[in-house]
């Protein structure tokens, strides 16, 4: 208890006293003069490096789930391209089979007749 | 990275997926063969009426060249496995003859059907469907009945 009041009384008698620096201003801007230009701005692997990880934990699944809209979307396409692409095609091949007879003889291989 | 790549693995199945979903959606029933003709070549009624009646005429003739394919198949079969005895050379080059000219025959009275509907039809239109419709007919290869040896 006493070296705690001792240490007390001690800090409160202490003072700060700051040596004379006259030349820290320019030193400081001889500094950032001598520094390169193109320190000045980052580049994209530095600006990439510096991306803060606290936006990283929402755009990461953002694009996650960007892409998966950008799949299903991209299948849902195709297969609408491909079903209008194909229709007029499989209709005439129904047709072609509705009124030729030898497509209608092969349908009905094991007991030929008309439908 | 390791994850990118489970991501785009799941990305390529959810696209497979959509596109199946997509398709079986999409799956309806075809009209019938007068509604897609109607549709499909916009028919006027005149000439969609005179189309019905073509191929009402055509029905008995395809029926019966049906029937006449069927039977003529089943000759050829017949005649190709029987080993006890063997058919005589003779009798299995009339039938494989009787079929050819059968197949003649239907192919024939099919493009004549095609071509008395395209007539129906206006020029553009008539050109359209023989060049739609005109190849899927049956593209035989004469002397090989389908199905037989």
């Amino acid at each position: 208890m006493n070296d705690d009041d001792s240490l007390s009384s001690l800090l409160k008698t202490w003072r700060h006293q700051p040596r004379e620096a006259p030349d820290f201003n320019r030193g400081v801007w001889s500094r950032l003069q001598a520094k390169p230009a193109s320190s000045a701005m980052p580049s994209l692997f530095g600006q990439l490096r510096a991306f803060p990880s606290a936006t990283a934990r929402w755009a990461m699944p953002l694009a996650a789930s960007f892409v998966l809209l950008l799949s299903l979307a991209t299948g849902s396409g195709v297969a609408f391209a491909y079903e209008s692409m194909t229709h007029d095609d499989r209709m005439a091949a129904e047709y072609a089979r509705s009124i030729d007879p030898l497509q209608m003889a092969m349908a009905h291989q094991s007991s030929p007749s008309h439908p | 990275m390791k994850r990118w790549l489970w991501l785009l693995g799941l990305a390529f199945v959810a696209g497979i997926i959509a596109f199946a979903i997509t398709r079986r959606c999409l799956d309806h029933p075809m009209p019938d063969e007068m509604t897609w003709l109607r549709e499909e070549f916009s028919l006027t009624p005149t000439q969609a009426a005179s189309i019905e009646q073509l191929n009402t005429a055509y029905e008995p003739v395809c029926a019966d060249h049906c029937q006449r394919i069927g039977a003529a198949r089943r000759r050829l079969h017949d005649l190709e496995t029987t080993t006890n005895p063997p058919p005589a050379p003779t009798e299995l080059a009339a039938a494989q003859t009787n079929w050819q000219a059968l197949c003649d025959e239907c192919t024939a009275a099919t493009r004549g059907h095609l071509e008395a509907i395209a007539a129906q039809m206006s020029p553009e239109q008539g050109k359209r469907y023989l060049d739609l419709v005109g190849p899927k007919l049956t593209q035989r290869n004469p002397g090989k009945p389908f199905g037989l040896r």
